[in-house]
């Protein structure tokens, strides 16, 4: 009996008050729960809330971050084009600044702190201090720095009298100097402070920017940007409300940005862009012979040299040039709109590949190529490579209509008469005659939808950019029926006509005619313009990144097609009536021959830009040079003695070597950049 | 003239009347409850809009609010499918369900799931993420009240080691991932289910021994991650708060004491608009309720909860059937755990873990889940004449 009662009390049902006990339970377990919730928060809410209340104000974290040194810029010898340098750079903190001290403090603060600095050597307004703490672009935690490059003396005196400029303090700021001052300012590119649109461009990028961080504008530092700048490091404290930090929450140590070694030749550079600069200068010395004409200004130009073998950038000159030193320590907005305005031939704009000119008689190279790749000139052509052609001074279209053609009459430039000319001596002579025939008979032959020039100059990298690694590139024009027709106007004989002699719509920049011309050189192989040979990772010196050469384009050009024009470019220099003899009397043309061919490109309005498009030695050519220069008159006066000047210490094996600044500095105690230029000029008029 | 018996006038009664009639259960929907839902729910919008709008006032960032205010709605129209399902059959589906949340979350392990904050708890649908685990509990105390309401008395030992077991195969998967503060849940949702399930004291203390040694266990041997142990040694003391874990409830305490009485204002808070307290708008929800609205918006969010628990504990009372009563039991533990750690995480009061506040916290998993929980409390309320 008794084991039946304790198994049934053992399987006893759960009686409904069994239940509402155990429910009971659960709800003294909430109250529990509720009631040590609702105490605490009494604690923190309300009997201690004026003590969290002060940690709030206080409570903050403070980000410091430690900028990542910029990768260096080099040449193809290694010489360091751009480097770093540390800035002592004066700061105050705005926090201190906007809290601790009422207008009148404010003021007389930064009136002293500009008199101290200056006192110790740099020269500071007092409004460029209060400028700078203006600044939009620091937060209220900030420091901003107020002046640069101090004197180390400005900084012995805040450690000894540091209670009289709370807030004051002083960062070492990494900025970019320039060994060899503003030579191949173009190539290179400034830095400067990141706009409010850049800002929000690089928002995401992995290497985290500020908004007081500096960024590559343009050139190399702009399109290298991403491999040059470092990654900044950082570190998270925890501070209480007197600002002492109370933990170190995390760490990152910056890493340094790679360098980037360029193709470009210093000493070949520092060559390009002193004959550049004394061509313009001969050519403003020029009378013109008319009044009436307009003047030689010669305001500007480019010159570039190019290994055909891959087209490696050697040296690119652009005129007017500026210094990117400039922009290390920031401008006025006077001086910015100073290298903006177009009265000033705007020197930040790259000429060299940005400039959209007319090849002029440069370009004839292409035509004769057009004519004899298509056979208008040949066996079975209205002209063989021999066949003489009468150059009467003037060309008339036949059986012509002035509405399809423009004009009936093309005539030399000049009024020059060369009587019997093939395509040798027409090269040779530059006879815009010939051409005119060439491009006339090539508009009206059904087979070449009128393109048969366009053709060719597409296939030599004309009216497309060449993909060089440099920002800003322009695409340049070959004018065509197709484009013509799309724009609404119609394509007449005469636009083909003076396209055969680089003139009309088209327009190409100095790097497309040069770059033309080297796939010319080389036997036929179109390059992109290779500006950058390596990037290397600046600890280990391992190159991180290597880049090969890039075929553009590959030109059907056989011995057949490419000797007669070759012959016809070296007439031009060496031959008694080449148009570029009397530049290249006495340069040893035996054993460097050079092939070459002037232009002359008219520009409504304007005095002629002057051309010369070269490459030697032949026949394996290793340099190609073009020089363009604006408002100066005849190729074969300015552009082809420039050209000449560069290729002659090249062929002697007599580039100068150029010295950096610093070496210069340290020869001869400090020296001004420039008293440096001024002695460049005085070199090349002597 | 028919005569009718006294039981069977009184059905016909019942029956008649529309507040007792077992064919309407839609009149006895616990309003109540579901405004206490909607206020919290309410409540929770405005605390994420508040911590992630951003400080540019032109420019306010309603993302994370506009994606809560889907979940609400898609939890709502589940809600309203939970409550509409006759609750006694899901008892045959109780198995199934279980099984198919055990199958994801054995599957989350894996290449499938992906990883958030060290947990693997996640599986990825273009833009949304869901965590089986919080749907998991609902499997959990819908297939352990299916399994104890077959018994009407005490539990045995043998019975109640099964029901262990019915918590302890999820509980152990959601530990692998590792979420050591949602296996909690699963804890306490299976110790109350077992209270109410009629499990007796002396059983009570042998479970307790028998977790308290594995925990111990745990902590000691390697199978924590480091953040979780440096979670719990630094609720043991804070002072050594180097450590993240130091750091975020040393925030999160300055931020609800900055709150003071009746709060800085909505959007006034400086520890929120700094971004001070990491993971505002998810666990540490409450901060923001704390430093903007005070003490007084503090007490009132208690109180929607205190009120959500009582209606859910009186629906569990009032059920028709021992199931019933037991999914509003684990509905029950389920919300009062949560709420208690979510918020005493936030007071210093609890260690550190990553579990959602129900229906204020950032996340869709968590709140549909919640809701469909919510839905089930009703549907066994509404039914309580059937």
């Amino acid at each position: 009996m008794a084991l039946v009662v304790a198994e049934t009390s053992g399987r006893r049902a759960l009686s409904p008050e069994s239940l509402r006990l155990r429910l009971s339970f659960l709800a003294l377990l909430a109250l529990l729960a509720f009631a040590a919730l609702v105490a605490r928060l009494w604690f923190l809410q309300v009997l201690s809330s004026e003590e969290f209340e002060a940690q709030a104000q206080s409570n903050t974290v403070r980000v410091i971050y430690e900028s990542a040194p910029r990768g260096r810029i080099f040449d193809r010898s290694g010489n360091v084009l751009v480097d770093n340098r540390e800035s002592l750079v004066v700061t105050v903190d705005r926090f201190t600044f906007d809290t601790e001290f009422d207008e009148g403090e404010q003021e007389e603060l930064v009136l002293r702190l500009a008199t101290e600095i200056s006192r110790a050597g740099r020269l500071t307004k007092v409004f460029e201090i209060a400028d700078a703490l203006g600044d939009p672009r620091y937060g209220p935690l900030d420091a901003v720095p107020v002046a640069d490059d101090v004197t180390e003396n400005f900084e012995i005196l805040l450690a000894e009298r540091a209670d009289e400029f709370p807030g004051v303090g002083t960062v070492v700021r990494s900025v970019r100097t320039y060994p060899y001052g503003d030579l191949a300012a173009h190539i290179l590119g400034y830095v400067s402070l990141l706009s409010e649109e850049q800002y929000e461009l690089v928002a995401d990028d992995p290497k985290t920017y500020r908004r007081n961080d500096e960024i590559g504008q343009t050139g190399i530092e702009a399109s290298f940007e991403s491999v040059l700048r470092g990654t900044p490091g950082y570190t998270r404290l925890e501070v209480d409300n007197v600002g002492d930090p109370v933990a170190v929450l995390d760490q990152v140590d910056p890493i340094a940005g790679a360098d980037v070694h360029l193709t470009l030749n210093i000493d070949l550079q520092a060559l390009a862009e002193k004959e550049l600069l004394a061509g313009l200068a001969e050519a403003r010395q020029q009378e013109t012979d008319d009044p009436n004409q307009p003047p030689f200004k010669a305001p500007g130009g480019a010159l570039v040299v190019l290994d055909p073998n891959g087209s490696e950038v050697l040296a690119m000159a652009s005129f007017p040039t500026y210094s990117p030193s400039e922009f290390v320590s920031g401008f006025s907005a006077d001086r910015w709109a100073e290298l903006q305005d177009p009265n000033n031939h705007q020197p930040l704009h790259n000429r060299a590949l940005a400039g959209i000119y007319p090849p002029g008689s440069t370009f004839k190279l292409f035509t004769a190529y057009a004519a004899l790749n298509s056979g208008v000139i040949g066996p079975r052509g209205v002209l063989d490579v021999r066949t003489l052609y009468d150059d009467t001074g003037s060309y008339v279209v036949p059986s012509c209509e002035e509405e399809l053609v423009a004009s009936c009459t093309f005539k030399n430039a000049e009024e020059a008469i060369y009587g019997p000319v093939d395509l040798h001596r027409a090269i040779t002579v530059s006879s815009d005659v010939y051409f005119y025939y060439l491009g006339d008979t090539m508009d009206r032959a059904d087979r070449f939808d009128r393109e048969g020039i366009q053709r060719s100059a597409r296939l030599y990298g004309f009216g497309a950019p060449s993909g060089i690694a440099l920002p800003g590139e322009g695409a340049g024009r070959v004018p065509s029926p197709s484009a013509a027709e799309a724009a609404g106007e119609p394509w007449r004989t005469g636009d083909s006509i003076v396209l055969a002699i680089g003139q009309g719509l088209l327009g190409s920049t100095p790097l497309q005619l040069a770059n033309g011309y080297a796939a010319f050189a080389n036997g036929g192989t179109l390059y992109s313009p290779k500006m950058v040979e390596q990037v290397v990772n600046p600890v280990t010196g391992e190159a991180v990144q290597t880049f090969g050469d890039r075929v553009l384009n590959q030109v059907y050009l056989p011995p057949s097609i490419r000797t007669p024009i070759l012959e016809g470019l070296l007439g031009v220099t060496a031959e008694l009536e080449g148009t570029a003899h009397s530049a290249f009397f006495g340069f040893p043309l035996e054993e460097w021959p050079v092939a070459g061919k002037t232009g002359t490109a008219e520009v409504v309005g304007q005095a002629d830009n002057s051309l010369f498009a070269a490459f030697g030695p032949n026949p394996n050519p290793e340099y190609v040079v073009v020089a363009i220069m604006e408002e100066s008159g005849f190729g074969a006066s300015v552009a082809a003695p420039a050209v000449r000047r560069v290729l002659e210490p090249i062929a002697t094996n007599s580039v100068p070597a150029v010295r950096t600044i610093d070496d210069l500095a340290e020869l001869s105690g400090p020296i001004e950049d420039d008293e440096v230029s001024e002695d460049a000029d005085t070199g090349s008029a002597a | 003239m028919a005569v009718i018996s006294l039981e069977e006038r009184r059905l016909k009664e019942r029956e008649l009347n529309p507040r007792s009639s077992p064919y309407a259960p839609w009149m006895h929907i616990d309003l109540l409850l579901v405004l206490a839902a909607a206020g919290l729910a309410a409540i929770g919008l405005a605390a994420i809009y508040s911590t992630t709008r951003g400080r540019d006032p032109e420019n306010f960032d309603a993302f994370f609010m506009d994606r809560q205010s889907l979940f609400a709605v898609a939890g709502a129209l589940l809600m309203v499918f939970a409550a509409w399902f006759p609750y006694q059959e899901l008892a045959k589906f109780a198995v199934a369900i279980y099984g198919v949340g055990l199958l994801a979350l054995i599957v989350v392990l894996g290449p499938l799931g992906e990883e958030v904050n060290g947990a693997r708890s996640w599986f990825r649908f273009g833009d949304f993420q869901l965590q089986p685990s919080e749907f998991q509990k609902l499997a959990v105390i819908v297939a352990v009240a299916a399994f104890l309401a077959r018994y009407e008395e005490h539990l045995t030992v043998p019975r109640v080691f099964f029901a262990v077991g019915i918590v302890a195969w999820p509980g152990l998967l959601v530990l692998l991932q590792p979420d050591v503060g949602t296996a909690l849940i699963y804890v306490f949702i299976g110790f109350v289910l077992l209270l109410i399930g009629g499990i007796r004291f002396r059983q009570i203390i042998g479970i307790a021994l028998i977790v308290v040694t594995v925990v111990t266990l745990m902590i000691n041997s390697n199978m924590l991650e480091d953040y979780q142990t440096n979670r719990l040694r630094t609720f043991v003391d804070p002072t050594t708060g180097v450590t993240d874990a130091g750091f975020q409830q040393r925030q999160a305490q300055i931020a609800i004491g900055n709150g003071g009485l009746s709060g800085k204002g909505y959007g006034e808070g400086s520890q929120t608009l700094s971004g001070l307290v990491p993971q505002q708008h998810t666990d540490f929800i409450f901060t923001v309720i704390g430093e903007e609205f005070g003490f007084v918006g503090s007490a009132t969010t208690l109180g929607l909860y205190a009120l959500l628990l009582l209606r859910i504990l009186q629906a569990a009372r009032l059920a028709k059937d021992r199931f019933g009563a037991l999914i509003c039991s684990g509905v029950f533990a389920m919300i009062l755990f949560q709420m208690f750690e979510a918020v005493g995480m936030t007071l210093g009061i609890t260690p550190i873990t990553g579990i959602p506040l129900p229906l204020v916290s950032y996340g869709g998993s968590s709140a549909i889940a919640t809701l469909i929980g919510l839905g089930l409390v009703l549907n066994v309320r509404m039914r309580r004449f059937v």
